[in-house]
């Protein structure tokens, strides 16, 4: 029996995933919107590549005119001995229908090199003091590289080059929040029930989140569960927010 | 994580398409001829920014090698 069967099916059901939440919450339609996952198997190491099926990104409409294209994608690997499918890097961006750069791109890289946040934004805008600012850090490297770049490869320092930390692996935004963003700042058509759709992927996003890291600070989960009390009886209920959304849920 | 159905109306994706090394060096090969390769459409990026075509194409030059493995 192939050990990595188990991986084949698991980048098939992410991908069925992505596109369950996006034929909720847009509508359905004749094509797809996630590709057939791409895999390759480099001596027994499998990885996955699975994004939307239209290379400009999906189509976000307002009054059935398309204003702003969504893009995807996600590096699958897998090198835990639980042999779970793990996202590897990806991206997530809008851009403008009429541009081809992207107003902003939400990116994860789980094996970061330098210092760059693991998640983190690049938002393409213009912002002369920044762009100053990051030219006159003085006799620090950072200042040092930009100019000697300017220089050599003609590479102005732009905003879009900063990246703004969100979240870390685990708190990081996915999907859902970018669909939502896109639907309450510029007004995307939906289908009915799209707010109960994401809040309920987020949910289990979150869910999957807390649960790793549970497993791996068992010793902070162990000292909440004690100090409230919840270690006497067999079973833990969880407590009633009244009033109070949902952490797991909540934009 | 558990088997994922179709939801009402939704495309079914069906399994991943395993690619040999020599399919992935075919779409970089045919890619790299029309674009050039990921390093000069970074360079490009960089100096003077990408067409949506250029884009998508060095978006995919990079799919293809995190697929290698590079």
């Amino acid at each position: 029996m192939n050990e990595n069967a188990g991986l084949v099916r698991q980048a098939e059901w992410f991908a069925q995933e992505l596109e369950n939440l996006l034929t909720a919450v847009l509508g359905a339609r004749e094509t797809p919107y996630t590709g057939v996952p791409v895999g390759v198997d480099n001596r027994g190491e499998e990885s996955f590549l699975i994004r939307q099926a239209d290379p400009e990104g999906v189509p976000l409409t307002v009054d059935g005119r398309p204003l702003l294209r969504l893009a995807y994608r996600f590096r699958c690997t897998c090198s835990n001995p639980v042999n779970e499918l793990q996202v590897e890097d990806s991206g997530i961006s809008l851009r403008a229908e009429a541009d081809a750069e992207p107003m902003f791109h939400y990116d994860y890289v789980r094996s970061v090199r330098g210092t760059i946040p693991a998640a983190h934004i690049n938002v393409h805008a213009s912002n002369d003091s920044a762009t100053k600012a990051m030219l006159a850090c003085g006799a620090k490297a950072q200042g040092r590289n930009r100019r000697r770049e300017f220089v050599q490869r003609g590479f102005f320092p732009t905003f879009s080059s900063l990246h703004f930390p969100v979240g870390g692996d685990r708190l990081r935004p996915g999907l859902e929040d970018v669909l939502q963003m896109a639907v309450y700042e510029f007004g995307i058509d939906t289908e009915g029930g799209w707010l109960d759709v994401i809040e309920e992927s987020r949910e289990r996003y979150r869910e999957t989140q807390l649960r790793a890291f549970v497993r791996e600070f068992p010793d902070i989960a162990f000292g909440e569960l004690r100090s409230g009390g919840y270690l006497n009886g067999d079973t833990v209920v969880r407590p009633e927010r009244v009033g109070r959304p949902s952490r797991l849920k909540r934009y | 994580m558990t088997e994922v159905l179709p939801v009402a109306n939704a495309h079914r994706i069906g399994s991943p398409v395993m690619l040999a090394k020599e399919d992935v060096a075919d779409r970089r090969n045919q890619i790299e001829a029309k674009y050039g390769t990921a390093d000069e459409l970074r360079r490009t990026r960089d100096f003077i920014g990408l067409t949506l075509e250029q884009r998508i194409a060095l978006e995919d030059l990079e799919d293809l090698e995190f697929l290698e493995g590079r």
